[in-house]
Order: structure tokens, then C-alpha cells, then sequence
């Protein structure tokens, strides 16, 4: 089963439209935030994308319409095959996969940390990778790569560090 | 030893029962594993047999409770660096930093948002080691030269 049989057959069950895309030898579906759960779904049940690898919160600020996208890259184990469903949508909330795929639990937690990216319906959606007390969500566009600003006064365990780094 | 430290003159008394405390502290530094990057790799092959920190009494002991000096091997970012300050607090005095690589001194190639430039804001350090990593060569010349560094320390004599 290839790409093209996947996606006819998908087109058929899902009721509303989507487009395909295959680029630098991979596989795009370009979907929205309505239909796209039910297309993971189907993927997982009928076509054995049983292994979710990655999800990638992307921040795009020059798309006025759509300045977040989410990419869900699936593989098939039996098949050989790898399909990313690409989700554009204009807020930053989306629904959560992780009652789908357990491994969403902490994909999803690592995008809302860095893209910040709210999964709707997430267990327990908290910062995975940076600390507590840190406010921002540093892999934004508008984020400041050198901005170390937010740790200096903040001492968090009371060990007496001071930081002096701008 | 706290009555005594630093208190007493300098005569032939107090000037050989520093040689021999001296003595005894640089012939068993014992390093706390604070590996948090490739360093550590570098850390790790020091004491395996082909470089064999051993022969110099330099045994790495996983407890800070038990440990003399702590070689901050990698890049310290802000979420671990209490846990550095923590592990420095835990350990006896007296006590030595050494922060190995590009990394632990200046923050290296890390110029970023989440990474804390030289472990020097985090705890004391007392030898900064170049190199990225360092080859294993350069963390015993910074090991010996901390057992220079002992061998002259003041202890009893104020």
C-alpha cells in the first residue's frame, strides 16, 4: 500500500476536503483543526500507522491566518511508511491525540513548553523541558535567542546563587 | 581540625604537620561524577586504563558526602544548575571545583536562553580547563596542578 492508495481511500471516508503534498520525498497531508483527528484515526485503525514519532509545534508570524502549525509524523511499522499531517491553525489551541497515542503525553508537553501550542483535553499539560517558574515559550519567532533575562533574579530552591548574566 | 585552622605561627612544628595534612589531601582527591555532556566522555576515559586517574589516588566517588573535588564536566544550563550548587553544598570541606571544557567556563558555543555562561556564577572554581572537549591530557595537568595548588595551602598556620 502506497501514499496515493492511503490518501484515495482517506478521501473517501473523511467528509470534509484535503490535499496531499509530496515534498523533499515525503508524504503531506494538509489538513485543518475539524477533520484532522478523524484522519489520524483512520490512519491508526484501518491503515496500521501504529507508531506516532514526533509532533512539531512550528510558529510561522508572517502567516496573519495561520501563524501556528502542527505536524504529526506517523509511521507504519508494517508497511514502511511515513505520513506527516500537517494541522494549520490560526489560534494556539488544538485538540490532543494523546487518548490516540500514548507517546503524545510527552510530545505534546514538549510543544507546549517550547512552542507553546495548547493541546486541548492533555491530562496534564505542563512545562516538560524548561523550568517552572519560566513564563515564555522559547522556540516563538519573536523570542529572543539570548534573552537570559528571566533567570537572574530568580532563585528558586533559596541556595543563594546569583546569576550575573544579561 | 576547626579549633586550630589557621591559628597557629609558622615553626618547624606547624610547617610539617601541614606537609603531611597537605600530603594526605593531594594524594586522594577524590572527584565527585558531575558529567553532564561529552566532557564527561573525556571525564570517563581519565579513569578508565589507558589514562588510569588511580595511580594518582584519584578515585571518582558517585557520593558527594565522600568526595573532595568536583569537576563540573559540560554545559551547565539554568534548570541544573541549582542541582550543581547543591551537590558543591553537600560536599566536606575542604573542597575543590575544577570546571572542565568550553561549556563549564564560559558558557562555549551555548550563547543562548537557557544555558548559564561559566559555572563560576554557580559555585567557586578554582581551575578552568579549555578545550572542547578537553583531551584527557588536559584534565590531569589541571588535576596536577590543583595538587600543586594543595601541596601549598595553609592549614594550621594562620
Amino acid at each position: 500500500m502506497n501514499f496515493d492508495e492511503i490518501f484515495g481511500k482517506l478521501q473517501s471516508d473523511v467528509s470534509s476536503d484535503i490535499s496531499k503534498q509530496v515534498q523533499f520525498g515525503c508524504n503531506f497531508i494538509l489538513s485543518n483543526k475539524g477533520n484532522f483527528k478523524q484522519i489520524i484515526k483512520l490512519l491508526k485503525e484501518s491503515f496500521d500507522f501504529e507508531y506516532l514519532v514526533d509532533v512539531v509545534g512550528i510558529h510561522w508570524p508572517e502567516n496573519k491566518n495561520t501563524p501556528f502549525e502542527v505536524v504529526y509524523n506517523l509511521y507504519s511499522i508494517k508497511n514502511k511508511i511515513r505520513i506527516f499531517v500537517k494541522v494549520f491553525i490560526s489560534d494556539e489551541e488544538i485538540e490532543t491525540i494523546s487518548d490516540l497515542y500514548k507517546s503524545a503525553l510527552f510530545l505534546e508537553r514538549e510543544q507546549y513548553d517550547l512552542v507553546g501550542v495548547k493541546f486541548i483535553g492533555h491530562p496534564d499539560l505542563r512545562r516538560i523541558l524548561m523550568p517552572e517558574f519560566f513564563d515564555k515559550h522559547p522556540l516563538r519567532k519573536d523570542f529572543n535567542l539570548k534573552d537570559r533575562s528571566w533567570y537572574n533574579d530568580v532563585d528558586e530552591q533559596n541556595l543563594g546563587i546569583k546569576y550575573k548574566h544579561l | 581540625m576547626g579549633l586550630i585552622e589557621n591559628k597557629l605561627p609558622d615553626n618547624i612544628f606547624t610547617t610539617t604537620l601541614d606537609n603531611v595534612i597537605n600530603w594526605g589531601r593531594r594524594s586522594s582527591m577524590w572527584p565527585v561524577t558531575f558529567g553532564l555532556a561529552c566532557c564527561a566522555i573525556e571525564m570517563m576515559a581519565c579513569g578508565a586504563a589507558k589514562y588510569d586517574l588511580d595511580r594518582f589516588g584519584i578515585i571518582f566517588r558517585a557520593s558527594p558526602r565522600q568526595a573532595d573535588v568536583m569537576i563540573v564536566a559540560g554545559t551547565v544550563t539554568r534548570k541544573i544548575a541549582p542541582v550543581v550548587r547543591k551537590v558543591y553544598d553537600q560536599m566536606p570541606a575542604p573542597k575543590w571545583v575544577i570546571a572542565m571544557g568550553a561549556c563549564a567556563t564560559s558558557g562555549g558555543i551555548f550563547n543562548t536562553y537557557s544555558t548559564v555562561q561559566g559555572v563560576d556564577d554557580v559555585v567557586p572554581v578554582d581551575f578552568y580547563i579549555p578545550g572542547c572537549p578537553p583531551r584527557p591530557e588536559a584534565l590531569y595537568d589541571a588535576l596536577l596542578a590543583l595538587q600543586g595548588k594543595i601541596k601549598k595551602e595553609k592549614v594550621v598556620r594562620a
